[in-house]
Order: structure tokens, then sequence, then C-alpha cells
């Protein structure tokens, strides 16, 4: 009995990494479709209170929800056609109710002087699980580097 | 008897977040003290000594999953001549009983081929996990450099 116990376990463990990461792609998916319809509010219901946020471009950064808010306002004020596409989201399980989620996406918006641009970039997200929802505590976001160079002999 | 209790629990997990916190911040710091070993070999070995092994990394290196491709994928940058690396700033934050939020920012610099001085600035978020020694150690981590936002379109 106790070995059967101890299989079901074992068993579990990789079934509920996966549904983990089924759950935060969901999520992700969610926030895209927020995200694309340029609803501040409905983005920041993705974080937690005391979110923490660190974006693309120097300065881009703050902490609790109405600063975030008061982000994607202006965002989507000076990118009005800004969209974002999920290209691939991989998640890590850090404890029961911590995630670190790793995402790369691609950015398109009309730049300054006119042009589209797309911009492929990472993003990472610490999810915290609170009330039984997962919610964004840290998110961070950067441009995918070019190549780095290969190390001397 | 409910108080006394609480306050029992606090007066003990007090000190422990407060510990966990000064360590986490002494990781940041053993970071840059490792980044900043003149030897190249000896200072990669020591940087990917504060990571766990399976540990994970998102950007500026691309994304590397484990200790073995975060040594190689930073063993040619950490050649560069002139490397330096400086903390900024550096705050922790206690998510449970292992595991801590570190938030920091760095000024990285380096010698271009052309013998400049690059400074990049580095934003970095870690997750750190309570080893079974009681160590703490990057588990997962954001770290960027954010460059300098386009000027916006003048004003119609």
């Amino acid at each position: 009995m106790k070995t059967a116990i101890v299989a079901l376990m074992l068993a579990s463990v990789p079934s509920f990494a996966a549904d983990l990461k089924a759950d935060l792609n969901k999520e992700m998916e969610k926030w895209v479709a927020d995200f694309n319809s340029h609803n501040p509010t409905a983005v920041s219901s993705h974080y937690s209170d005391d979110v923490q946020f660190i974006y693309v471009f120097d300065g881009q950064e703050g902490k609790s929800k109405k600063a975030l808010e008061g982000f994607y306002t202006q965002s989507f004020k000076a990118t009005p056609d800004i969209t974002v596409k999920l290209i691939s989201y991989d998640v890590v399980q850090v404890s029961d109710t911590i995630a670190f989620g790793m995402g790369v996406f691609e950015d398109s918006f009309t730049g300054p002087d006119g042009k589209k641009i797309t911009a492929p970039t990472h993003a990472s997200e610490v999810f915290v699980k609170k009330g039984g929802k997962w919610l964004v505590r840290v998110d961070h976001a950067s441009f995918v580097p070019p190549p780095q160079p290969e190390a001397k002999k | 008897m409910k108080h006394l209790l609480i306050a029992a629990v606090l007066g003990v997990a007090g000190p422990a977040m407060a510990d966990a916190v000064s360590d986490a911040k002494a990781v940041n710091e053993a970071f840059v003290a490792a980044a900043n070993i003149a030897d190249p070999a000896e200072s990669v070995k020591a940087v990917a000594a504060l990571f766990t092994d399976d540990m994970h990394h998102v950007g500026a290196f691309g994304v590397v999953n484990g200790k073995a491709e975060l040594i190689k994928a930073i063993s040619g940058p950490f050649h560069a001549p002139g490397r330096h690396n400086e903390l900024i700033s550096n705050e922790a934050t206690v998510l449970d009983k292992d595991t801590v939020l570190a938030i920091a920012h760095f000024k990285n610099s380096f010698n271009t081929p052309e013998g400049k001085t690059m400074v990049l600035p580095l934003r970095c978020t870690r997750l750190m996990k309570k080893q079974k020694d009681g160590r703490y150690l990057i588990a997962a981590e954001h770290t960027s450099f954010g460059p300098p936002a386009p000027a916006a379109p003048p004003a119609k």
C-alpha cells in the first residue's frame, strides 16, 4: 500500500508540472488578448497588488498596480497600434506557490518615424499563487539580444 | 494564548526573514566580486558557483538552461578586456520559506576592440532558492540591458 502511494505521488509530479505549464500558458494567452485590446485595467488584473515591472527601455520600471496601469495607459496612447504575439512560453516550478515563466514575444508597432517595427522580446514573469490564482509579482521584458561571441580557445 | 503563539511565531520568523534578505543581497554582492575577478576562467567559475545546477537565465545571454550552458554562454563575454561590474541597487523580498526574490541594477563596463569603454546598465530579476546547506543560490534570473527609449514624435 505504502509503495502504491509513493508510486502515485511520483507519477503525479510530472503531471502537476505539465498542468502548471498549461495553466500559465493559458494565463499568458489571456494576457496577450487583454494587451491587444488595449485595456490597462484588464491587463493589470493579471498582476499582484505589489507588482514590480521592468520593461524594455531604460527607465521603464515601477512598483504597484497603479503604476503598472499608468504605464500601460501611456504606452497604448503613445503606440496606438501596438500588438504582441506569444511565440513560446516555458514554465519552471519553483515551489507550490511560486513559478518562473520565460517567454518569447513579438511586438509590432509603428515607430516615431512612421515605419512599422516588429521586435522579438524576451519576457519573464515571477508568478505567485494567491487565493488559488496565479498572479504576476514581477514582470521583466527585454529585447532579444544579438548572438554572443564565442569564447577564446 | 493565541496572541502569544503568534508573537512567538513572528519572533522566530522575523529574524529568519531578515537573514534570508541579507543572504540574498550577499549573493548579488558575491556576484559582483566574482564578475570582477581578473582571470576570465576563474571569474566564470566563481560566477557559476552562485547558480543552481538546473538554473535558468533569460535576457542578456538569450535563454540559458543549466549551469553547463551558463558557463558556455558567459565564457566569451568574460574575456572582454577592461571588464568591470558594479552593483547600483540591491533589494530582496522573501516570497516563501525557501525562496527570495531579488531585484538589482548593475553597471557593467568593458573595452571595445576600438579601445573605447562601453558601459551597459543592467537590470536584474533573480529568484534565489535556499539549498540544503542553508546557502541561497540563483535558480532563475532575467538580466537585461534597457536601451534608451526612442524620441517621441514631434507634437503636431
